[in-house]
């Protein structure tokens, strides 16, 4: 019966082309897939995750990928007033901490079904719904988003669960909402001005449309005036950053267009799909909504390349739009439509694959994760360890130690870091070193590989103040001898 | 006479030019003999060398090879010395049909389009004959899909267009100009027909698809920085010249260049033709992409010009309407004479100038490479000038330091300075730690480095150290010694 209500629905819509191929296709996924497309999409999520989770383990290296995974599970180790969001990931961490590594898989599954759940609440259209899940599913910030630990996917699920709760039809009910929407506000200043404007955007859509939803305007007011005292709330008493991070080293570029070898970010042809979306979504009145998120996103995009999954969700928006609208338009060449379409499809899933192919080489890598272990057992916890800046988290968190820089830490610091893999003379190295107190440098094999051989720090360290206490796959750690020769 | 046989006497006046200019210079640009090689590579095997051993001592090579297998083709018939020099300039003479084609399609008038194919036949820029690379396919076949894109001849067209996309990543600028026509139509209020929307969503889409597949790895590692063809920073300038209106005007001729402008004008501001539109477009890109240095100077004047030519068409219609106002009504004949005079005067002469300037290498020098493949041993690195590189590969199957592919290779720029130390340094122990480093152990001074670098010996060279073991007009030396740690 499900399935008859969701195909007499589609009659109503436009065709998707007249050619033979187009006419079959449009069949099979409106009577096949788009009644199912929650079961659809579970099992796409699934086989997406499972080889990128496969691929790591394959290559031995550790499960959960990127920095700021392991920057979640340094900050939940210590849980204080400050990081009191951290409370639930250190209970796991505590109690099922191998259930960690496949958080971000759970996630997945939840954010999907929640999604789609709150989309048809809010009146999208099974087409949208589809469109939006399938380009998300197959992007390659998906696939890096929930094969990590991720601010951005914390903050869109619990306002997703806010609005689930809010469209439920008990009105006290609705106002539990207000706790995960408070919850979301934890993670940085961006992301909780950036749930004030949907929570405009979703509380306008009913007044404009008088739906007696919600009790009242009062109601919406309650909601949006809870967001706005705590944006002041984070922002002048708690010192949140505007976007928290950064946790990898930033290329505009290349993180925006996967292909381009960032750490995530969209395939190209996504990109200039979300082009031809926003030009035509442009005359939908309606849809103004995505146009007030698309300036902000982008703005802080550009402070830093954390945002995008974020900047994502609305450019698939788009995409989703633009792709429906090739399918939807009478084209003069049928033909040529259909060919065009196959192009998209195969452009699409050659980003996704190119990604999987490659997501075993994000990191942190078998080798790195090794040594880091291996340091575990020969330094004391919090050991202060020099290394490149990108390597913070990792040490911080599989030696204990303390990573002398992070990609946060001050321009100071981070200059004094430049200054250690510059120097030329080892009168110039010693006394930084020494100063500084560092005894212990890290070097992994992504940091040798982008380092001159024979010149600054790889190629001083190779004399008699230096000794080399662990090399595993060319990652290597070296001890600095005190001035009196003695070990630290 | 009919049309057709002044069209025919153009087309073989301008390829009967071509062939003895061609002829009468003794073998191939520099650039020439990376293309050479692929095409023999697949004559012998069926496959482009994707991986080659020999340039830079052994690296991946990344590049489009639909070119090379029409030449291939051809090889199997003819000799590959022979389809070199016949074929590009073979194909250049067709743009004279082309651009007639194309040029009657915008005015619908056979005079001004013999006008407009006798200048795309004469066109100095274009007159590099012995120049062997992809862009001697391409320019032919970009001019033969924007015609089949105006006649609305779709599959046409999209088979055009294919092969583009497999020839040259510089299809680009045909993608480009697409944006740019339809954003100067949406400006000038003017509706663009929905079957070239269509066909140009097809073409990006088709493009880009393409570029991934043959350029995945590249993308990856270089990011959109691979679109800049990773020219080392110190010879940036000769790729991308700063150039001045004087030598644009002598590349491309003044009567085409002054119609161009003209032509320009008008259509921009005055007559709003569609068709013009589109070709006024193309020059647009071809400026945006010059500046963001993603083509090179002498491709894209070879654009310019070609784009110019035909619209020295709608320039001559509105000139001969606007003759037939005036007093001068009965002049038209004489007008013509002398545009005539004028065009061959102003082209032939640069066209002669430029094929004869060709920086090709002579036959004592070939001599010297071909050697190289008899007298030294299979894994020996050969130090030649930046342009020679391909001339190693290419006669002399050896090793080279670098050459001009410069797409993927990291240390590009390192390299090229070592290059320059070889040949400029006095110190032998800073020349022998640059051989050590790269593994090269023959060193090969010709006429054309000499030239180069301003220089007729290496500096550092001694009788200790290095043997010469070839003695004509090229000099080359073999490696004896080796540094030691002390």
């Amino acid at each position: 019966m499900r399935a008859e209500k969701y195909v007499n629905k589609m009659n109503q819509n436009k065709q998707i082309g007249k050619t033979p191929i187009l006419k079959k296709l449009e069949r099979f996924l409106e009577h096949n897939v788009i009644p199912y497309q929650k079961w659809y999409f579970l099992f796409l999520v699934i086989i997406v995750l499972v080889i990128s989770l496969a691929n790591n383990i394959n290559a031995g290296n550790p499960i959960l990928i990127g920095g700021e995974s392991y920057f979640h599970l340094n900050q939940a180790k210590e849980v204080g007033w400050s990081n009191v969001h951290y409370l639930p990931l250190s209970l796991i961490q505590q109690f099922l901490e191998p259930a960690i590594d496949y958080l971000p898989f759970i996630l997945a599954i939840t954010f999907v079904m929640i999604f789609q759940s709150v989309s048809r609440q809010n009146g999208f259209h099974y087409r949208e719904i589809f469109m939006f899940l399938l380009l998300l599913i197959l992007s390659p910030v998906f696939i890096y988003s929930f094969s990590s630990l991720s601010s951005g996917v914390y903050f869109t699920l619990l306002v997703l669960i806010g609005f689930f709760i809010l469209n439920s039809r008990n009105k006290f009910l609705q106002i539990l909402a207000l706790f995960p929407f408070v919850l979301a506000t934890f993670f940085d200043l961006l992301s909780t001005i950036l749930l004030l404007l949907i929570q405009i955007i979703y509380f306008q859509k009913y007044l404009d449309q008088n739906e007696r939803k919600h009790s009242s305007s009062l109601f919406s007011l309650l909601f949006i005036s809870a967001t706005g005292v705590l944006i002041f709330v984070h922002w002048l008493v708690l010192k949140q950053p505007l976007v928290l991070g950064p946790f990898h080293l930033q290329q505009p570029i290349a993180d925006l267009i996967s292909d381009l070898g960032g750490l995530s970010g969209l395939g190209f042809f996504v990109l200039l799909l979300s082009l031809i979306g926003i030009s035509i979504t442009w005359k939908n009145k309606q849809s103004w909504g995505p146009y007030l998120l698309l300036p902000i996103l982008i703005a802080g995009y550009i402070f830093s390349t954390q945002v995008i999954f974020l900047l994502s969700l609305v450019t698939i928006y788009f995409a989703s739009a633009g792709f429906l609208k090739l399918l939807e338009r009478n084209w003069d060449l049928e033909n040529l439509k259909a060919f065009t379409v196959l192009l998209l499809v195969l452009g699409i899933t050659f980003s996704t694959i190119t990604y999987l192919d490659r997501a075993d080489q994000i990191g942190p890598l078998a080798g790195e994760a090794e040594t880091l272990i291996l340091l575990r057992n020969s330094v004391p916890p919090r050991t202060l360890i020099f290394s490149a800046p990108e390597s913070g988290d990792y040490i911080a968190y599989f030696s204990r130690g303390t990573p002398y820089s992070t990609l946060r830490d001050s321009s100071q610091k981070i200059n004094i870091t430049k200054e250690i893999f510059t120097a030329t003379y080892l009168d110039q190295l010693s006394p930084l070193l020494s100063k500084e107190e560092i005894y212990f440098i890290y070097l992994s094999e992504k940091t040798l590989a982008k380092l001159p051989a024979n010149q600054g720090l790889p190629f001083l360290i190779e004399s008699e103040r230096f000794k080399l206490i662990h090399a595993h796959k060319n990652n290597k750690v070296w001890m600095f001898k005190k001035e009196d020769g003695n070990i630290p | 006479m009919k049309t057709r046989n002044w069209l025919l006497i153009i087309f073989f006046g301008v390829l009967l030019f071509r062939l003895v200019l061609a002829f009468s210079t003794p073998n191939l640009t520099y650039e020439s003999y990376f293309h050479l090689n692929q095409v023999e590579h697949i004559a012998e095997t069926g496959l482009p060398q994707y991986t080659d051993h020999l340039s830079y001592g052994g690296r991946e090579q990344h590049f489009l090879p639909f070119f090379h297998y029409v030449m291939a083709f051809f090889s199997l018939l003819i000799p590959l010395e022979i389809v070199a020099k016949l074929v590009p300039n073979i194909l250049l003479a067709f743009l004279v049909v082309i651009v007639y084609f194309i040029s009657m399609k915008i005015t619908n008038n056979e005079t001004p389009s013999l006008f407009s194919a006798f200048i795309a036949g004469f066109l100095p820029v274009l007159y590099a004959t012995n120049n062997f690379a992809p862009q001697v396919l391409f320019l032919p076949l970009i001019f033969a899909a924007i015609y089949a894109f105006l006649k609305r001849n779709v599959y046409l067209y999209i088979v055009l267009f294919l092969l583009l996309t497999l020839t040259s990543s510089a299809t680009f600028l045909l993608i480009i100009g697409f944006g740019i026509y339809l954003i100067l139509s949406l400006v000038e209020a003017k509706k663009v027909n929905k079957g070239e929307i269509e066909l140009i969503i097809f073409s990006l889409f088709f493009f880009i698809w393409a570029q991934f597949i043959f350029f995945k790895d590249i993308l990856l590692t270089d990011g959109f920085g691979f679109i800049w063809q990773n020219i080392p920073p110190q010879i940036v300038l000769e790729y991308f010249p700063h150039i001045t209106i004087i030598q644009a005007i002598v590349l491309i001729s003044i009567i085409p260049f002054i119609a161009g402008i003209f032509v320009v004008y008008r259509t921009l501001f005055k007559l709003k033709n569609s068709k013009e539109f589109l070709l006024i477009s193309l020059v647009i890109s071809t400026a945006i992409l010059v500046w963001l240095r993603t083509i090179q100077f002498n491709f894209s004047m070879a654009f310019f010009g070609l784009i110019v030519a035909i619209l020295f068409a709608p320039f001559y219609s509105q000139f001969i309407t606007y003759l037939k106002k005036t007093k001068f009504i009965n002049k038209q004949k004489l007008f013509s004479q002398i545009l005539v005079f004028i065009l061959i005067l102003t082209m032939i002469i640069p066209a002669i100038s430029i094929s004869l300037n060709q920086e090709t290498p002579s036959p004592l020098e070939i001599d010297a490479f071909k050697w190289l493949q008899e007298n030294t041993p299979t894994n020996a690195g050969i130090v030649s000038s930046l342009e020679e590189g391909n001339l190693i590969t290419y006669y002399g199957k050896r090793k080279n330091l670098m050459d001009n592919q410069f797409g993927g290779i990291k240390d590009v720029e390192e390299r090229f300075k070592h290059l320059n130390v070889l040949f400029t340094t006095p110190f032998q122990t800073e020349a022998l730690e640059v051989l050590e480093q790269y593994g090269l152990n023959y060193l090969m001074l010709t006429p054309h480095s000499q030239e180069r670098y301003g220089t007729t010996k290496f500096r550092f060279l001694n009788q200790k150290c290095f043997e010469r073991v070839y003695n004509e007009e090229t000099r080359i030396y073999q490696l004896k010694c080796a540094l030691k740690n002390t």
